[in-house]
């Protein structure tokens, strides 16, 4: 129960920090005009789902590049705010702390990811049909668990190698590309879609663009969750050993604090 | 007058090496090759997904859209990291020239703009078959020098509003989102609302996209001229507005006393 309580308090310490217009602003400016300009590049398709497709992979990609950065240096701004050593004092571990700032802005620019979402559908001119709506919404759920636990490996990820400005900055659009946020990996060239196929993204992405535009069968789409669950798992187990990493570091080192 | 040049190089050499956060190697070559190259790579994509037959054109956009990266990124985090460093008081402090100041911040910056759009146009026909047998290479290099210096001349622009506010994020969201989306990097310029197309005219690229394309499509230098020296005039009037905003913010700063650098 400690625990959850912990997981609150950290989602909400952060989310009171990052919720104002100063950053709904600053993403929509941003982020819109990509969405806006995949959008029109749908709007000349005569293919059936494929608007709806990226208007949706548009609000996933604002949550995306935006998580990926903020809390890809999360940890690291508790070691230069001086506050790191106050959350290794709590009995809850490191993950779940940082796992609650993490919602908080995943959950914050998700909202924002709407904007572009209203933009891109906006610009398209066309709201397509959904083939499949229970998979769609399996899919769909699918796809959120799977950004939130592959922006938060960047977390211990950045603070064990000591991330510096402009560290993120390949790592978004390549997060973005692999994914498959606009279009199926299946149309990456073969050399880059076996790299996509290692994340649980591109699976769950997958799925969903199937169920809006039924061009496989429930069948087919619900095989690509298998994956998608698979490497959810394997992502979590992975950062869960990150993080006691980065706390055995930080506490052997002594390098709770900067300077 | 050799002093005055020497000065010169020697404000913009320490500016960008002092000032721009993102000459360590990983970000560097993430900054130069990597992300423009992606950020091109998805929009081809998004075209193939859409079955749309012209995805070159989207591929010719975005690498402009490389030189809008490194620049106003660039630009807009060297200013403001003049006053987060505390040392912009010490420019308004100074007797230098303030054109010498003002431009010296950019010229550093320059040579990435070519250098990300050659190394993203080279990975664009080497991994996904961006079609350059037309290309008329002269015509290539000139409008790419030429877009390169209006994109850097609203970066400097820009740059000032960043250190004014101390906030390289915002303004430098500005431009990607502003240069972007009304340029005609994607979206044609004539198919923007009849407000937003005069706003796009006035804009750095939207002249010089025109005769980039003309490249890629076997234009001469001649034939593009005219978008040329469009392009060159936007460029100039950024110039000179930036510079004005600059000489502003400077006598503001020495008759209020702000922009000591951190602590405000």
């Amino acid at each position: 129960m400690g625990h959850l309580y912990a997981l609150q308090g950290a989602f909400l310490q952060q989310w009171r920090i990052t919720a104002s217009r100063y950053q709904i602003l600053m993403i929509a400016i941003s982020q819109i005009p990509t969405a806006a300009a995949a959008a029109w590049i749908a709007r000349a398709s005569v293919e059936q789902g494929v608007s709806l497709s990226i208007a949706i992979g548009a609000a996933f990609v604002v949550v995306w590049n935006v998580c990926v950065f903020r809390t890809g240096f999360s940890l690291l701004d508790e070691r230069w705010a001086g506050t790191l050593e106050l959350n290794l004092l709590s009995r809850s571990p490191l993950t779940l702390v940082m796992l609650g700032k993490s919602l908080a802005y995943v959950v914050f620019f998700a909202l924002v990811g709407l904007l572009s979402f209203a933009a891109a559908l906006l610009v398209a001119r066309e709201i397509a049909g959904i083939e499949h709506a229970t998979a769609f919404a399996l899919s769909l759920t699918l796809v959120v668990l799977a950004v939130v636990a592959l922006q938060f490996l960047f977390a211990p990820l950045s603070f064990l190698v000591g991330a510096q400005g402009g560290f993120f900055n390949a790592i978004m659009p390549l997060g973005v590309v692999l994914s498959g946020f606009f279009y199926p990996i299946s149309l990456l060239p073969n050399w880059f879609e076996w790299l996509a196929r290692l994340l649980p993204t591109s699976w769950a992405m997958e799925a969903l663009i199937w169920s809006i535009n039924g061009k496989e069968d429930l069948g087919r789409v619900a095989l690509n969750w298998l994956p998608a669950v698979g490497l959810l798992v394997l992502l979590a187990v992975v950062e869960v050993a990150l993080f006691l990493r980065a706390e055995r570091r930080a506490r052997l080192s002594g390098g709770l604090t900067e300077g | 007058m050799v002093d005055r040049v020497q000065n010169f190089y020697l404000q913009a050499y320490l500016s960008y090496r002092g000032l721009f956060h993102w000459l360590t190697p990983f970000p560097y070559f993430s900054n130069i090759v990597l992300a423009p190259f992606l950020t091109l790579f998805n929009f081809i994509l998004i075209g193939r997904f859409a079955s749309i037959g012209d995805v070159d054109r989207f591929g010719i956009g975005m690498v402009v859209y490389a030189i809008v990266w490194i620049y106003v990124g660039g630009v807009t985090q060297s200013f403001s990291n003049d006053r987060s460093g505390g040392t912009l008081h010490l420019l308004f402090g100074s007797p230098a020239s303030r054109a010498s100041a003002y431009f010296a911040r950019g010229v550093g910056h320059f040579y990435n703009g070519p250098l990300t759009a050659v190394s993203t146009t080279l990975l664009a026909v080497l991994l996904i078959d961006l079609h350059v047998g037309d290309l008329n290479y002269l015509t290539y290099a000139v409008a790419i020098v030429v877009v390169s210096i209006g994109i850097l001349m609203i970066s400097l622009l820009l740059g000032n509003f960043a250190a004014l506010y101390q906030d390289w994020f915002l303004f430098s969201s500005i431009g990607y989102g502003g240069l972007l989306g009304l340029t005609g990097l994607i979206i044609p310029v004539d198919r923007l609302p009849t407000a937003l197309e005069v706003v796009a005219n006035g804009l750095p690229i939207t002249h010089g996209l025109k005769a980039l394309r003309g490249a890629f499509a076997g234009d001469s230098v001649a034939s593009v001229a005219p978008d040329l020296l469009l392009e060159l005039a936007v460029a100039g009037a950024y110039a000179l507005v930036g510079l004005a905003v600059f000489t502003l913010i400077d006598r503001a700063a020495r008759q209020r006393g702000i922009l000591a650098g951190g602590e405000e």
